[in-house]
């Protein structure tokens, strides 16, 4: 693991930086410890209509040129928002890092949020929510959310309720924007082919002048333990059967957390802890043999992510044409509970480790990937908590694995919601 | 015949093995990863219509089964290995693509000369990847995109043309593939002349010329690929496709373009990347999603394959604004017919496509695909030496003559599928 040059500055932003000499590129991430689990009813949607709005115009840079000025060099970027987090990136040729350390310092103090912008913004992300509702499984997705979580804000969509974009005014997303785009708030992360010390200090030159903000507030709404399982179905035309299952789960920093992620790994392949990797690798593991091998499912799956509070496992499975819905659940519910009785041998753990260990070396392939794990870490808990990854996942024993499996995957901390085509 | 060539840190060697097979390679040793890349003549382009999906087929089900191996021990060596690979049967020719650590690369080499010279097309293989198929075609039946999609090919290219159908078949067509269909496809065009390897990453060369020398060595060289040259038609068509419980209509326009090695790829591309593609979307996204905010996407590009090219702008729209959008475009096109490209526009243009291909070539993927491009359409290996001369050749009065030459909008055909009335 090559060395991370590692800064405060003094408004409280935190600079990773890292060399790659691998391609003359370098990518410049900023990314921001808010998403749909910082907003409240009435601002659903805000975290994500604030990522739009960071495009639309700043202090120095008018709408449009940051797609314009990573475009004249060639380069990448892109804006993301999820429950926990918002992200931005651009890679370039390296001499052009410059151009990426204006785009986000701006974006992190003098975004505009002009009052035309924001309304032109509303029809194009009431657009964007037409364009997921199309997708059949978008009404169960967005339905299991709310099902699933009872009062901790994950029960939203990122992308917000409709009622909500349609009300939502141009000072509730800048009073947004004010309390969470605070360098306090906030990592850069720069891997390419640079000079770290040299790149430090044009990173303070661009953002050591933005004033730190105030402590954003704390996250509201507990999640109460869930007692019972729950069910919903959702009845609309569509191509297949397709369910979709999650057990609540503990967080990052609890011992059952790599377990669990073993568990992910054994049901359905190792995978990447960062952009891009090696694509699927289970096949050999417990769910493809036991459901679409068997003929059941044309495709199943499990995921378990990094998540800030306390998030959920998840399942999901497309059912084959012509097969009892009902029976295909069995099956997937006896795999995935059945790990408690059925731990897992030495050789299987030993494979999903080697699955992982190469997803690992895929995912440091290119500067992008790097930057991404090394900002998202620090977002969640600290960059180099990648670097113990493997390590934690080799620590996992077949009892370690049978007991979070006994713990978490039982019926009544289940919630499973069906999408039936009619 | 190997040609080293010094751009960058790329040095990419190509040699004609005594197999016919063209193999193309870039060794770095920043990762221990490798990816490789391969293509050969066996797209659908060789399978009649009335067996529309057979060489998608082909593709998918190679890895399911050979003579040696089911397909779950197949499955257990790569995975054991953390590797991946994939095959595929496109249009003009089928693939394969594989990541691997690069001490596995000999596995993984063995692995894919056995899947690719002795599929066993198993019965219940067969079935599995049938009704997988069956799934993914009943979901495009259930997607505004892809009516959309389909129905724009079926006025853009004649009957009975590989353009006019997507690979993967049709329902009819595919429940109607049997064994014989496999089997013969496979032995008259799966052979080395004609295919195209690329690796790059941590490879020993003398490794992988002595692998790839000895693929498929007894089988007869394929019978020569017909020219599906064709002009596309230029008859303008207008279809409406109602799937009144959708959220939103996806729309498309689209007319003839160029095919890959025609002398206005270059300056059709750039006008593509002015109109509608360059930042965020061009100047359709910024008319139609900037300043009127009637839609979250619309795009367009500049495709060339083999034989044919075509253009084609995308949007997602509410039903009310289909007619407003259509004339939008249509008035983006009239303009950039007209009136000369600004300066800045053009400046824009060729930086970024001169400037974006360091960022192609970051990773070991990136770099294979390159390479596999660049043989596939016989740019030649110091390609990446001539093409920004060729960018910058280029100017303003040419762009607008290729725009005149090749986009008139009354060959134009609309196709819209959403919640529209018949």
């Amino acid at each position: 693991m090559p060395d991370v040059l590692e800064a405060q500055l003094q408004n409280g932003l935190r600079v990773l930086i890292r060399e790659s000499h691998a391609a003359p590129v370098v990518s410049c991430w900023a990314g921001y410890r808010v998403g749909a689990r910082n907003e409240r009813p009435g601002i659903t949607g805000a975290s994500h209509w604030v990522e739009h709005m960071s495009f639309k115009g700043s202090a120095r840079l008018g709408k449009g040129d940051i797609f314009r000025f990573t475009a004249r060099h060639g380069g990448t970027n892109n804006g993301f928002t999820t429950d926990d987090l918002t992200l931005y990136y651009e890679t370039l040729p390296s001499a052009q890092l410059d151009t990426a350390l204006l785009i986000e310092s701006e974006r992190m103090g003098y975004a505009l949020f002009d009052a035309d912008e924001t309304e032109k913004e509303r029809t194009v992300i009431l657009a964007e929510r037409s364009g997921a509702e199309n997708n059949p499984h978008f009404e169960l997705s967005e339905r299991m959310g709310e099902t699933v979580f009872l009062e901790h804000p994950y029960r939203w969509p990122v992308i917000g309720f409709r009622e909500d974009l349609e009300r939502m005014t141009r000072e509730d997303l800048y009073t947004h924007y004010r309390t969470y785009y605070a360098p306090n708030n906030a990592v850069v992360a720069v891997v390419g082919d640079v000079d770290p010390p040299a790149v430090l200090e044009e990173i303070r030159r661009y953002f050591e002048p933005i004033p730190a903000g105030g402590t954003p507030p704390p996250v509201e709404g507990a999640e109460p333990p869930q007692t019972e399982e729950r069910r919903l179905e959702v009845r609309k035309p569509g191509a297949s059967a397709y369910v979709q299952i999650a057990y609540h789960t503990p967080g990052l920093g609890h011992p059952d957390f790599y377990p669990l992620l073993m568990a992910d790994a054994l049901l359905s392949g190792g995978k990447s802890v960062s952009w891009g990797g090696g694509g699927y690798m289970g096949r050999t593991a417990r769910l493809y043999p036991a459901l679409v091998h068997s003929s059941l499912a044309v495709s199943a799956g499990s995921a378990f992510r990094f998540t800030l509070d306390p998030y959920v496992f998840s399942l999901s499975m497309t059912v084959r044409q012509g097969v009892d819905a009902n029976r295909a659940e069995q099956v997937l519910l006896e795999v995935v509970e059945g790990l408690a009785a059925n731990p897992p041998s030495d050789a299987e753990l030993s494979r999903v480790r080697r699955q992982t260990e190469a997803q690992f070396a895929y995912s440091r392939d290119g500067v992008t990937s790097q930057a991404f794990a090394l900002l998202f870490f620090d977002l969640l808990d600290h960059w180099s908590f990648v670097d113990r990854h493997l390590e934690r996942l080799a620590q996992v024993t077949p009892a370690d694995v049978a007991r979070v499996a006994a713990t978490y995957f039982r019926p009544e901390n289940r919630t499973v919601g069906w999408f039936i085509p009619s | 015949m190997v040609y080293p060539v010094m751009i960058s840190r790329l040095e990419p060697y190509r040699e004609v093995l005594d197999n016919g097979v063209v193999l193309l390679y870039n060794r770095s040793r920043d990762t221990p990863s490798v990816a490789l890349r391969g293509s050969l003549p066996a797209g659908s382009a060789r399978e009649p219509e009335d067996k529309a999906g057979l060489a998608s087929f082909v593709g998918r089900i190679l890895r399911r089964g050979t003579t040696h191996r089911f397909s779950q021990e197949i499955s257990a060596v790569v995975e054991d290995i953390g590797a991946s690979f994939a095959t595929w049967g496109g249009t003009e020719e089928a693939g394969f693509s594989a990541k691997c650590l690069g001490r596995d690369l000999a596995t993984v080499l063995d692995l894919l000369q056995e899947v690719l010279e002795q599929p066993a097309f198993p019965e219940t293989e067969v079935e599995r990847t049938r009704a997988e198929v069956l799934t993914v075609l009943r979901e495009h039946e259930e997607s505004t995109r892809a009516r959309a999609d389909l129905a724009i090919l079926r006025m853009l290219y004649p009957e009975g043309h590989p353009y006019s159908r997507p690979s993967i078949g049709n329902r009819e067509t595919v429940e109607a593939l049997g064994l014989e269909d496999f089997r013969e496809f496979h032995d008259v065009f799966y052979a080395a002349p004609g295919m195209i390897v690329t690796i790059a990453g941590d490879v020993d060369l003398d490794l992988v010329r002595g692998r790839l020398a000895g693929w498929f060595k007894e089988k007869p060289t394929p019978p020569p690929l017909s020219s599906w040259t064709v002009e596309p038609n230029g008859d303008a068509g207008r279809v409406v496709i109602p799937m009144p419980h959708k959220s939103q209509v996806d729309l498309i326009m689209a007319g003839p373009g160029v095919p890959r090695h025609h002398p206005d790829f270059l300056p059709l591309t750039m006008v593509n990347l002015i109109l509608g593609s360059l930042g965020l979307m061009g100047r359709l996204g910024e008319q139609i999603r900037e300043q009127q905010g009637m839609a979250y996407y619309v795009s367009s590009r500049s495709t060339s394959r083999l034989w044919a090219g075509e253009w084609t702008a995308n949007a997602g729209v509410a039903p009310e604004n289909v007619d407003r959008t259509l004339e939008a475009i249509l008035e983006q096109v009239r303009i950039i017919r007209r009136e000369l490209v600004s300066e800045t526009e053009m400046t824009d243009a060729t930086d970024y496509l001169i400037g974006s291909l360091p960022l192609r070539l970051e990773t070991n993927d990136g770099i294979a695909s390159y390479l596999l491009n660049t043989e596939y359409y016989r740019l030649g290996i110091d390609y990446i030496d001539r093409y920004p001369g060729q960018v910058r050749a280029q100017t303003r009065e040419r762009l607008r003559q290729a725009a005149q030459d090749h986009m008139d909008p009354d060959r134009f055909s609309i196709a819209m599928a959403g919640p529209l009335p018949p």
